[in-house]
C-alpha cells in the first residue's frame, strides 16, 4: 500500500507538472495536440490522486501500522467510521486531502468552463496544474503519508479524541477545500489577465467558482463553531483562535468580491478592484495553508503542527509576488466602462461594503501577526486572543449588516431623494420601533439595544423588497406565493442573495444574544443538590463511569426544572440556601415541574492526557440551557457549569439558511429564459442592420 | 393615496415619527448607558476570567479552559476580588514577570508598544474610509464632463422616458426610485424591469 501511494503521489506530481508546461508550451508553438494531452493530464490527476487516498484508506482499514502516519493516526479500538476523519487528522494526510479536492475542482471547473472562455483557458491550466504540483512535490519529499517504519508496530496511538464528533466529518474537509478551491476563481482571473483577455469574460466563471468556494467555506466555518459549542466544552462557538481567522478572512474577501463582481457584470465597472479582491483572497488562502500546516502561531488546533512552516511560507510569499506582480502588470489595461455617479448609488454601497469587509479582514490579520511583531521588536510575548478581536471587529461587523440593508435599498448609479424616502422609511421605522421597544422592554445594554435596531431595519428592508416585487406580480393576477416565487426565480442571484442575508441575521441575532445576555455559574454539587440559574433549577441526580480501551468515561444525570428563582432566594421555607446552591433532599418547592432530563458527558483519554466533553444543552429559540461537567471529584461531587446562552438557537439556524441562498444564486437560470436571450440576439442584429 | 396632498401630507407625517421615535430611542439610549446597574461580584469574576489566558492551553482563555490550573487560578480571581482588590491589581498580579508574564493577558493592555495594535485599527478604518470619500468624488467629478458617451447618455434618456411613461400609465413611481433600475445595463436588468412595468 505504501510503494502504491508513493508511486502514484510521484506520477501525479509528474503529470501536473507535465499539465502546466504542456500547456503553456502548446499554447505558445501552437500545437494543439500538445495543449489537449496537457489538458488530459490535468484530468489524469484526479484518477491518481484518488488512488493514492484509496491506498491510505485501505492502510487505515487493515491497520497497516508499518505506515508511520496510519500508526500515528489510529489504533485497533477506533471505529472505522472514523477512517475519513483519520484520513486528514495530521499534516501529510491533509495534504493529500488538499491534493484531491484541487484535482477535483480544476477538473471540474475546466470541464465546464464556457468555450468563450478558450482563450485563456492555457494559463488558467497552467497555474492549477502549478497549484497542484506544489502539495504533489512537497508530499513528495517533505511530508509524505506515506513513509514507513522498518519494524512492525503492535498497535497505533489512535486518533486525536478531539477528532471524534460528527462535526469532525465535515468541518476540516469543508474548511481545506474552501482554502484550496480559491485557486479556481483566482486561476481564471489570473488566466484573463496573462492572456490579455481582460473583458468581462472571466466575471461569470470566476462568479459561479468564487460562489461554491464561498458558500463551502462559509459553511465550513459555521460547521466548526457547532463543533466547538457542543464538544470543545468552553460553551462558546467562536474563539478569534488563529486558525479560524485564517479561514474568516478569505471568506470575507470572498464576500467583499461576490458582491462586487456583480457591479462588473451589471455595469462594468470595479475591474481592477476585483482582480485585486481575487488576489488578496488567494494569498490569505496561502497564509491560511501556512499557519495550518505548522505556522508559528499556537491555538486549539495545533493538533497538526510540523515543521512544514518554511516550505509553505515560502510559497506564500511566492504567490503574493505573483499575484500583485501581475495585478501592477496589468493595471492599465483594467480601466472600468463606466464613471461613478452618486454617492447614494448601489455601486458607491457596494465599495463601502467591500471596504468594511475588507477592513475587518485586515484588523483581523493585525491580530493574527501582532504576536510576532511583538516578538521581534520588543522581545515580549503577548497574547491576541477574543477581547481584542471582539472590540475592534464588533463595530467594524455591524456596520457591515448595516450595509447589507442599505445596499440593496439603492438603484444603481444614483437615486433621487423621492426614492430614497420611499425605498428607506419603511425600514428605519422598523429598526427605529425595535430599538424603542426594547428599551420600553428594559434592555440596558446600549451596544445590543443598536445591533438590534439594525438587525430589523435589514430585515425589514429584505420584506419590504419582497412584498413591493410580489404585489406589482399579483397585480398581473398571480397569487402571492406564486408571486413571491416568480420574482425570486427571475433574479436568482439577488433573491438568492438576500436569503443569505436572511442567514447572517439569524447569525448576528444569534451572536449579539449569546455575547451580551449570557449568564454562568460554575457549581460544586454534592448528589441531591441544586443549583438555581436564573429561572431554571438543576438538580443532580446521579453519576455513572465506564473504563474503556481508550478512554474513562463518565456522565451525570441531571434533571431541569422550571422554577422561580425569588422562590429560593427568599428562603422562605427554611431550605439551607448557599448562593444558588442548596440541597433538595429536604425536599424542594413544589410549584417546579420538570423540563427536561439531560445526561452531559465527560471523557478522559489516558493516552493523550485530553479531556473530551459532550455538553448537555436544552435548546429553545428562546435560549440554550448549557450544562459541561468540568470535574468529578473523588468524593462523588461534581463541577458543573451551567450558562444560559439567549437565542443560541439562531446561530445554527443560520446554516441552513445560508446553504439554501448559496443555491438559490448558484443555481442556473431557466433554460427557458436563456432559449429566449438566444433568439433574441440575432433577432435585435437583424434589426440593427436594417 | 390618490390625492396628490393626502400622500404629502402622509409622507411628511411619516418623517416627523421617525424623526421623534429616532431622538426618542437616542436619548433613551443615553439614559440608558448612564444607568448601568453595579455588577456582581461573579459578573466581575467572569469578566476577568475572559481576560486572562489559561497559560498551558494553547490559545484558551481561563474561561475556556477546564484545565487544573485555570479552576485554580478563577478561585483567586474570586478570593481576590472578594478582598476588595481592583480589577488591574489582579490583572497586574498574575502578568507580573515572576508569575505568568504578559502573555497570560488575553490581550495586552494600550500602552506602549502595543499601542500600535490598538491605535491601527481604528486609524486604518477612518483614513480608508476617508480615503473612499475621495476617491467616489474624483471618480464622479472626473465623469462630469467627458466621462458618459453621448450614445449611453441618449439611450439613457430615452429608456428614462420610456420608463416613466410605463410607470405613470400604470402608477408606479418614477423612474430611479426603486432599487436596480438600471436603464445602462443590459444583461439581467430584464427582471427588474418586468417589475417596474408590472408596477
Amino acid at each position: 500500500m505504501a510503494d502504491l501511494g508513493t508511486m502514484a503521489v510521484l506520477l501525479a506530481l509528474v503529470l501536473s507538472l507535465y499539465a502546466s508546461a504542456g500547456s503553456v508550451a502548446g499554447h505558445a508553438l501552437r500545437l494543439p495536440e500538445l495543449a489537449v494531452s496537457a489538458r488530459r493530464a490535468l484530468y489524469l490527476t484526479l484518477p491518481v490522486t484518488a488512488a493514492a487516498v484509496g491506498a491510505l484508506v485501505a492502510a487505515f482499514v487493515s491497520h497497516d501500522f508499518s505506515i508511520e502516519y496510519v500508526w500515528r493516526h489510529s489504533n485497533l479500538v477506533m471505529d472505522p467510521g472514523y477512517t475519513w476523519v483519520a484520513l486528514y487528522a495530521g499534516n501529510e494526510g491533509s495534504l493529500l486531502y488538499i491534493a484531491l479536492v484541487l484535482s477535483l475542482m480544476s477538473a471540474v471547473a475546466v470541464r465546464t468552463v464556457p468555450s468563450r472562455f478558450a482563450g485563456s483557458m492555457p494559463w488558467t491550466i497552467a497555474l492549477l496544474g502549478i497549484m497542484q504540483a506544489f502539495y504533489f512535490f512537497v508530499m513528495a519529499f517533505f511530508a509524505s503519508p506515506f513513509s514507513t517504519f522498518d519494524f512492525l508496530p503492535g498497535d497505533g496511538r489512535g486518533i486525536n479524541p478531539l477528532l471524534t464528533h460528527p462535526g469532525m466529518f465535515t468541518h476540516p474537509p469543508m474548511l481545506m477545500s474552501g482554502l484550496a478551491g480559491i485557486t479556481v476563481p483566482f486561476a481564471f482571473a489570473a488566466g484573463a489577465l496573462i492572456s490579455g483577455n481582460y473583458g468581462d469574460d472571466w466575471v461569470d466563471v470566476a462568479r459561479v467558482s468564487a460562489l461554491v468556494v464561498w458558500g463551502i467555506l462559509g459553511v465550513g466555518l459555521l460547521l466548526g463553531a457547532w463543533w466547538a459549542y457542543t464538544i470543545l466544552g468552553w460553551g462558546g462557538y467562536w474563539g478569534w483562535d488563529p486558525i479560524e481567522n485564517v479561514a474568516f478572512m478569505p471568506w470575507l474577501v470572498l464576500t467583499a468580491f461576490i458582491h462586487s463582481i456583480m457591479v462588473q457584470k451589471r455595469r462594468g465597472m470595479f475591474r481592477m478592484w476585483n482582480v485585486a479582491l481575487l488576489d488578496i483572497a488567494f494569498v490569505l488562502a496561502q497564509l491560511g495553508m501556512f499557519i495550518n500546516r505548522g505556522g508559528p502561531v499556537v491555538s486549539v488546533h495545533s493538533f497538526a503542527s510540523s515543521t512544514l512552516g518554511l516550505v509553505f511560507l515560502s510559497f506564500m510569499l511566492l504567490s503574493l509576488v505573483f499575484s500583485f506582480g501581475l495585478f501592477i502588470w496589468r493595471y492599465p489595461q483594467l480601466k472600468s466602462d463606466r464613471p461613478l455617479e452618486s454617492f447614494l448609488s448601489r455601486e458607491a454601497s457596494f465599495l463601502v461594503n467591500n471596504f468594511l469587509l475588507l477592513a475587518v479582514a485586515f484588523v483581523t490579520l493585525w491580530g493574527v501577526v501582532f504576536p510576532l511583531f511583538s516578538d521581534l521588536a520588543q522581545g515580549v510575548e503577548v497574547s491576541v486572543a477574543a477581547p481584542y478581536f471582539n472590540r475592534v471587529n464588533g463595530p467594524l461587523l455591524l456596520a457591515v449588516v448595516f450595509m447589507m440593508g442599505v445596499g440593496p435599498l439603492l438603484p444603481w448609479r444614483k437615486s433621487s431623494g423621492r426614492s430614497l424616502q420611499r425605498w428607506f422609511v419603511i425600514p428605519l421605522a422598523t429598526g427605529l420601533a425595535v430599538v424603542a421597544g426594547l428599551l420600553i422592554a428594559g434592555l440596558r445594554e446600549p451596544l445590543a439595544v443598536v445591533a438590534f435596531g439594525v438587525i430589523a431595519f435589514v430585515a425589514a428592508a429584505i420584506v419590504e423588497e419582497w412584498y413591493r416585487g410580489s404585489a406589482a406580480r399579483r397585480r398581473t393576477g398571480e397569487q402571492w406565493p406564486v408571486a413571491w416565487w416568480r420574482l425570486v426565480n427571475g433574479n436568482r442571484p439577488r433573491h438568492g442573495g438576500y436569503v443569505v442575508h436572511l442567514a447572517i441575521l439569524t447569525l448576528a441575532t444569534g451572536v449579539v444574544g449569546t455575547q451580551f445576555f449570557d449568564q454562568r455559574t460554575d457549581v460544586v454539587l454534592r448528589q441531591g443538590e441544586s443549583v438555581v440559574l436564573d429561572n431554571y433549577r438543576i438538580e443532580y441526580v446521579r453519576r455513572d463511569t465506564a473504563e474503556r480501551q481508550d478512554r474513562i468515561a463518565r456522565w451525570v444525570d441531571l434533571n431541569v426544572y422550571r422554577t422561580d428563582p425569588a422562590e429560593y432566594e427568599a428562603d422562605a421555607n427554611g431550605w439551607r440556601v448557599e448562593g444558588r446552591r442548596f440541597d433538595t433532599r429536604g425536599g424542594a418547592y413544589p410549584g417546579d415541574h420538570l423540563l427536561d432530563t439531560l445526561q452531559p458527558w465527560h471523557g478522559f483519554y489516558t493516552q493523550f492526557n485530553q479531556v473530551s466533553v459532550r455538553a448537555g444543552i436544552r435548546s429553545t429559540p428562546v435560549e440554550d440551557l448549557y450544562i459541561i461537567p468540568s470535574d468529578f471529584l473523588d468524593d462523588g461531587r461534581v463541577l458543573l457549569r451551567v450558562s444560559i446562552n439567549p437565542l443560541a438557537w439562531w446561530l445554527w439556524v443560520a446554516g441552513p439558511v445560508f446553504v439554501l441562498g448559496t443555491i438559490v444564486a448558484l443555481w442556473p437560470q431557466p433554460s427557458v429564459e436563456r432559449l429566449t436571450a438566444r433568439a433574441a440576439v440575432p433577432q435585435a442584429r437583424a434589426q440593427a442592420k436594417a | 393615496m390618490t390625492n396628490p396632498y393626502a400622500r404629502r401630507l402622509m409622507s411628511r407625517l411619516l418623517v416627523v415619527a421617525i424623526l421623534t421615535l429616532g431622538v426618542a430611542g437616542l436619548g433613551a439610549l443615553g439614559s440608558a448607558a448612564c444607568s448601568t446597574r453595579v455588577p456582581t461580584l461573579e459578573e466581575r469574576a467572569v469578566a476577568l476570567d475572559r481576560q486572562l489566558m489559561c497559560p498551558i492551553c494553547d490559545g484558551q482563555t481561563l474561561d475556556e479552559s477546564q484545565s487544573q490550573l485555570a479552576q485554580q487560578m478563577k478561585q483567586v480571581i474570586r478570593e481576590k476580588l472578594a478582598q476588595g482588590e481592583t480589577e488591574d491589581q489582579i490583572k497586574a498580579y498574575f502578568s507580573s514577570p515572576d508569575r505568568y508574564g504578559p502573555a497570560v493577558l488575553a490581550a495586552p493592555p494600550a500602552s506602549g508598544f502595543n499601542l500600535v495594535l490598538w491605535a491601527l485599527p481604528p486609524a486604518l478604518t477612518i483614513v480608508g474610509l476617508g480615503g473612499l470619500f475621495l476617491l467616489i468624488r474624483a471618480m464622479r467629478v472626473r465623469s462630469r464632463p467627458a466621462g458618459v458617451r453621448a450614445g449611453d447618455l441618449m439611450l439613457a434618456t430615452y429608456l428614462e422616458q420610456v420608463d416613466r411613461e410605463l410607470g405613470l400609465a400604470k402608477g408606479a413611481p418614477p423612474p430611479g426610485s426603486g432599487p436596480g433600475l438600471d436603464p445602462l445595463a443590459v444583461p439581467g436588468a430584464g427582471e427588474k424591469r418586468v417589475e417596474q412595468r408590472n408596477g
